[in-house]
């Protein structure tokens, strides 16, 4: 695989570099901000919750 | 009270500092992107080839700027630990928990765009230069911090932990630097240098300025994202996170 | 002086414990000639091959040794209560740190040079080398204990964990290795170690002022 990058020439690792920079960004990024989302449907789900057995835990 | 101040103070509330983030966050990202796109282009097809390296010192563009957010946001770190020891404010805490996982993604960036710039220019992944060398040292500092704090149950105590861990590693940062570039000359001589000549072209050197920006607005919106993730886990009981939850926004 | 007897009291009492538990003092110098055995099989035991690497070879044997020792720093105190009487007491914490530092270093960081002549041998260190070699051993392993000092103590109360020690410390052992090392190689390529000696010395004075009021911060914030 490396044989076939270096064959590409500079270009090929230029682009290389740039999608590894977003992938490494997405990853970075990406799993906060699921975790923000389903933390919200979470207190919504306990609020339903509390709101259907009348105010219990 | 002084604007400043009660800004700080006023951040210090959890809905505030949500709220803030919020409206921020849009235009951090926004910025991010907008400036990225324009420094990508103007680095890739408006800057002239290097006439010593080619193309590939285009990589220099993610490269560079990686490298200087992977110190800046190490010393943001230390900052908001130091914050955290001696008044005890919890949003610092909480920054300083949010800036480790970032700064690290930037020094393993800076590390692949390194290794990945080093075969078509110099023949190889991987050279023992003073730069390459100090980041991988960085990125086990970032690790450090990182797995120190999470080692602990309660999170405010290794927040805190981490704190020391950081404020300790930021005063190491320049001897580690300075040992490596000592250690470097020693053993490959001067001659061996990550980067050529030292001046650059105006039309090179403008999308590098931009990127470094670009970066930095990615920056704050990341760490607001992380951050309010987070206030927002550890107050998911009380009321204004419920209100947050149902708002939407 | 009367005014240190609690820290001269804490230094007499590690000293004394170790004492006690010779064979658990004597462990990192067994690990370290394992090593050694190990790198010089590897390498084929030829004299050649061996000696220009026996100075790198005994440095990072000795750092990795000394690492062992780290986790048992605190363990024992927060194990009988001793660190909770510590933390509790009027002597000032980061004394206390230089008596528990001073008490380590004597152990293992000058236990280890002392043992480096062994191992020294094992490797085939040309003997012009080995004053340098000992006197960078004893200035870095001062460093190095500071820096085991402060992992301990943000590790203490922590679940026993090698990794995060080592990640904690390695980065910080790097200058000294460094400058340690690289005064023996100075001295193999004909030139004075002094530049590279004052470096690390300085380096390890750095440490002897951070670490002791790092480490009882970190120790108070485990108390919390």
């Amino acid at each position: 695989m490396l044989a076939w990058l270096e064959a590409q020439g500079h270009w090929g690792f230029i682009t290389v570099s740039y999608l590894l920079f977003f992938l490494v960004l997405l990853a970075d990024f990406l799993p906060p901000w699921m975790r923000e989302r389903r933390l919200r449907r979470e207190i919504l789900q306990r609020l339903k919750r509390q709101r259907a057995t009348g105010k219990d835990v | 009270m002084h604007p400043v101040w009660r800004w700080f103070h006023q951040m210090g509330s959890p809905p505030y500092f949500y709220a803030f983030s919020t409206r921020w966050m849009p235009w951090f990202g926004g910025l991010a992107l907008i400036l990225g796109a324009i420094g990508i282009y103007k680095g890739l097809f408006i800057a002239p080839a290097d006439y010593l390296q080619g193309e590939s010192f285009r990589i220099i563009y993610i490269h560079v700027p990686s490298a200087w957010m992977s110190l800046f946001i190490y010393l943001l770190m230390a900052i908001n630990g130091a914050i955290a020891l001696i008044w005890r404010i919890k949003l610092s805490e909480i920054l300083l928990l949010s800036c480790a996982p970032i700064g690290a993604m930037f020094t393993a960036v800076t590390l692949l765009t390194g290794m990945l710039w080093g075969k078509p220019t110099w023949g190889t992944y991987w050279v023992w230069d003073a730069r390459l060398t100090s980041e991988l040292v960085l990125l086990f500092l970032y690790f450090g911090v990182m797995a120190l704090a999470a080692a602990y149950e309660d999170q405010r105590q290794g927040a805190r932990a981490a704190a020391v861990l950081a404020l300790v590693g930021v005063v190491n940062i320049p001897i580690i630097h300075f040992s490596v570039h000592w250690w470097n000359t020693l053993h490959q001589g001067e001659t061996v240098r990550v980067f050529g000549e030292t001046s650059m072209h105006g039309s090179m050197l403008w999308p590098l300025l931009i990127m470094a920006l670009a970066t930095k607005f990615y920056f704050a919106f990341a760490l607001l994202l992380r951050a309010r993730s987070m206030l927002l886990e550890q107050e998911r009981g009380k009321q204004w996170a419920i209100e947050i939850a149902q708002g939407g926004r | 002086m009367s005014t240190l007897r609690p820290y001269r009291a804490l230094l007499g009492r590690d000293l004394r414990l170790a004492w006690r538990r010779r064979a658990d003092v004597l462990m990192p110098l067994a690990f370290a000639v394992l090593v050694v055995l190990l790198f010089a099989i590897a390498i084929g035991g030829v004299e050649e091959r061996l000696a220009p690497m026996a100075a790198p070879i005994i440095w990072v044997t000795v750092l990795l040794s000394g690492f062992l020792s780290l986790d048992g720093m605190f363990r024992g105190d927060v194990d009988d209560g001793a660190l909770d009487q510590l933390l509790a007491g009027s002597s000032s914490l980061v004394g206390l740190m230089y008596a528990k530092a001073l008490a380590h270093w004597l152990l293992y960081g000058v236990g280890l040079t002392l043992a480096a002549p062994i191992l020294a041998l094992l490797l085939n260190l040309p003997v012009e080398l080995l004053p340098v070699m000992l006197t960078s051993l004893a200035l870095g392993t001062l460093g190095a204990t500071q820096v085991g000092l402060i992992a301990a103590a943000l590790t203490a109360r922590l679940r026993r964990s090698g990794i995060l020690l080592a990640l904690i410390v390695m980065p910080l052992f790097l200058p000294l290795l460094i400058f340690g090392s690289g005064s023996v190689e100075a001295v193999r390529f004909g030139d004075s170690p002094r530049g590279a000696l004052l470096l690390l010395a300085a380096q390890s004075v750095f440490l002897l002022t951070l670490a002791p009021p790092a480490a009882a911060l970190a120790l108070r914030i485990g108390d919390e």
